[in-house]
């Protein structure tokens, strides 16, 4: 179980166990049973085991599968035993938290309230419809909808409205205009929402089918100091375009602590996953930096080489893993990676290193045990990052037709790091200048790595390469230093070391 | 007086109910309590020789438990659009609800606020971006509820706004 589903589920059931019995599954995707709790046999649900699928008998959660919200309602779902349940889905990555809150009681209460609130329509209107053929006193008084913080109106033709019963102290307050019930009102006035609603309202007035009601959803107005919340109801009823304006309380207080939890919730998710972010790019840049600064060192020995040449190298294979569609994540472990390719060549001997002419045959070949080397140095890591070194490391002189070196393995044997650091590694090396040689123009160098494509290099990727062009040469020029003088210095002191080292 | 319906439109826990309070009743509460429905305030002022009075439509923030109902939008002569410095993501929500407000009532005068600038140092909304932003006609106001900076000015702003497209 993880931490924040707890915190949820625990405030949630804070929220709940005030007034209602309740139940909380926690099931996984398929809807197998993970964990649950909660007034499980009091609500009449199976006794499901872990691991057990509730699916079947939860046939309600089948069109919830697989939920594509984090949250879903399922507002008075009516259970085979004729109980009432609001039913809260909440997703988090590991699993999904079904909490059942039991409403039968809400219900029955709120349907018997209703009932006589019809009934007592009805009665009031054959009272007035009596009184207006005896001609005696019309104004009966109903406290019902005062008990139920209702107030009851009906709309008439020229838009004012007659308040069908006494309304309650609060509603007088509120709306004090509603005090003398007799005259004609203009809720609409006092409340820019209901002014809102009442186009909504106004269809179903009109609707000639009749029995059709519309909620407004809860409005919040100020009540001197504090605050009400408010919902209005329009209903025809025979013909009688009713508005019935209700003061919400209890239910609006539970549903916005239901929606501050999962607010909270996902608010507490953003800040621990930014910090997680944060202290992961913290992580990578610091071993970035290592990597770099061991990298520059090793390949200060080489005169070839140099610490621009190597943050290059990781750029360029960033471009092109984006480009192939890798995540972010990998993305950025080729970069960090890509630079280490030569690391081998810690273990040549400056002899053969640094020699300013062409090698013998005997010579390269002790040359041509770089990649060896370096993958020896990196290998039996379980960092996926130091493996893709490796990788990189042993591959990056295998060719695509086989003849490369050391194992001379063809086409995707080879790793798809290597392949990528072979076109980049080359690419920089022919369009920079080094002391022995000068630089190739951008497109002479790709011209002649072309006559490469499918024997020296994979043809995919070096068309990707190709199209990539533009953004590798800005790359090119645009990191002819990045990793800074910190790194040249750092190569100065390895040279310094090598210098004072007995024997060299 | 003339009367303006303004939608407060924006993410969830952006500010819009601490902005509103602040602008109306001059206080500000931190704990954040989420706005379930919409609030209704007035604020009455004077501008240029006129008699204003705002109807601050507060609508719960929009998130992936709750739309913002197009019907609440009807009649809107303006909209306050706000996003919440220290996170970008709400600036993606505020263009969505512009959109919504648009298609609702037509280009009414709108500005976006971007509020919290008490906590700038976690900001992760730019200069840059909000030049950009400005250049695009956004009329961009940074706010704080908390302390109070540039609230009276972001709503006098839009209100004069509003007599120029109503006069």
């Amino acid at each position: 179980m993880s931490a924040y589903p707890e915190t949820v589920v625990d405030k949630i059931l804070q929220v709940t166990l005030r007034s209602n019995k309740f139940a909380y599954l926690a099931i996984d995707a398929d809807g197998k049973l993970v964990s649950q709790g909660g007034e499980i046999a009091a609500m009449g649900l199976p006794s499901w085991k872990l691991g057990e699928s509730v699916l079947e008998q939860a046939l309600f959660l089948s069109g919830y599968l697989p939920m594509t919200r984090d949250y879903e309602f399922i507002e008075a779902f009516e259970a085979a035993d004729d109980s009432i349940v609001d039913i809260h889905l909440f997703r988090d990555q590991q699993q999904i938290w079904v909490i059942l809150v039991d409403k039968t009681g809400d219900m029955e209460w709120e349907s018997s309230a209703r009932q006589s609130a019809n009934e007592l329509r009805l009665l009031k209107q054959q009272v007035l419809q009596r009184a207006a053929d005896d001609d005696s006193d019309p104004h009966t008084q109903f406290d019902f909808f005062e008990s139920l913080n209702m107030m009851a109106l009906r709309a008439n033709d020229d838009g004012s409205f007659e308040c069908l019963e006494p309304v309650s102290d609060r509603f007088k307050r509120l709306y004090p205009e509603s005090a003398p019930s007799s005259h004609a009102l203009h809720p609409q006035e006092r409340f820019p929402f209901v002014e809102n609603f009442l186009v909504d309202a106004a269809e179903v007035w009109a609707d000639a089918t009749g029995d059709r009601r519309i909620r407004s959803g809860p409005w919040v107005e100020r009540d001197g100091d504090s605050e009400v919340a408010l919902e209005a109801i329009a209903l025809n009823w025979k013909g009688n375009k009713l508005l019935f304006l209700e003061v919400l309380d209890e239910s609006y207080r539970l549903n916005q602590s239901f929606l501050q939890i999962g607010r909270e919730g996902v608010l507490l998710n953003r800040v621990l996953e930014d910090e997680v972010r944060k202290q992961t790019r913290e992580i990578r840049a610091r071993e970035e930096e290592i990597a770099l600064r061991l990298v520059c060192a090793a390949d200060s020995r080489d005169d070839g080489e140099t610490g621009s040449h190597i943050r290059r190298l990781g750029l360029y294979s960033e471009l092109i893993a984006q480009h192939l569609g890798w995540n972010d994540a990998d993305a950025e472990e080729i970069r960090i990676a890509a630079p280490m390719h030569d690391i081998g060549k810690i273990g040549i001997p400056d002899h053969i290193l640094k020699k300013p002419g062409q090698l013998t045959d005997s010579e390269f070949d002790i040359m041509k045990l770089h990649p060896e080397i370096g993958a020896r140095i990196l290998s039996n890591s379980e960092t996926p990052l130091v493996q893709m070194a490796r990788d990189i490391c042993l591959g990056h002189h295998e060719k695509w037709d086989g003849s490369g070196y050391p194992r001379g393995l063809a086409g995707e044997q080879i790793p798809i790091s290597a392949r990528i650091v072979a076109i980049v590694d080359v690419f920089d090396a022919l369009i920079h200048k080094r002391v022995y040689k000068r630089e190739m123009p951008v497109e002479k160098a790709i011209d002649l790595m072309l006559e490469g494509r499918g024997s020296h290099f994979d043809p995919q990727l070096l068309d990707l390469f190709v199209r990539l062009k533009e953004k590798m040469t800005e790359i090119a020029f645009d990191y002819s230093n990045p990793i800074g003088d910190d790194l040249s210095r750092a190569a100065s002191i390895i040279d310094d070391i090598h210098l004072l080292r007995p024997g060299d | 007086m003339s009367k303006y319906k303004l939608c407060m439109l924006g993410a969830f826990a952006v500010g819009k109910t601490s902005l509103v309070q602040r602008y109306v009743h001059s206080i500000f509460s931190e704990r954040y309590q989420t706005t379930l429905g919409v609030k209704i305030d007035k604020k009455d002022l004077q501008l240029d020789g006129r008699s204003i009075e705002f109807i601050l439509w507060d609508l719960a923030g929009e998130d992936e438990f709750i739309n913002v109902r197009s019907s609440y939008l009807r009649g809107s002569a303006g909209g306050v659009l706000v996003a919440d410095g220290t996170r970008a993501d709400t600036l993606d929500i505020v263009f969505e609800l512009k959109d919504k407000l648009y298609h609702e009532v037509g280009e009414v005068p709108v500005i976006l606020i971007i509020n919290k600038s008490d906590l700038r140092d976690s900001w992760n909304i730019d200069e840059q971006q909000i030049e950009s932003l400005r250049q695009q006609g956004w009329q961009v106001i940074e706010t704080s509820a908390l302390d109070s900076s540039n609230v009276d000015h972001a709503f006098s702003l839009l209100a004069k706004q509003l007599l120029a497209v109503n006069s």
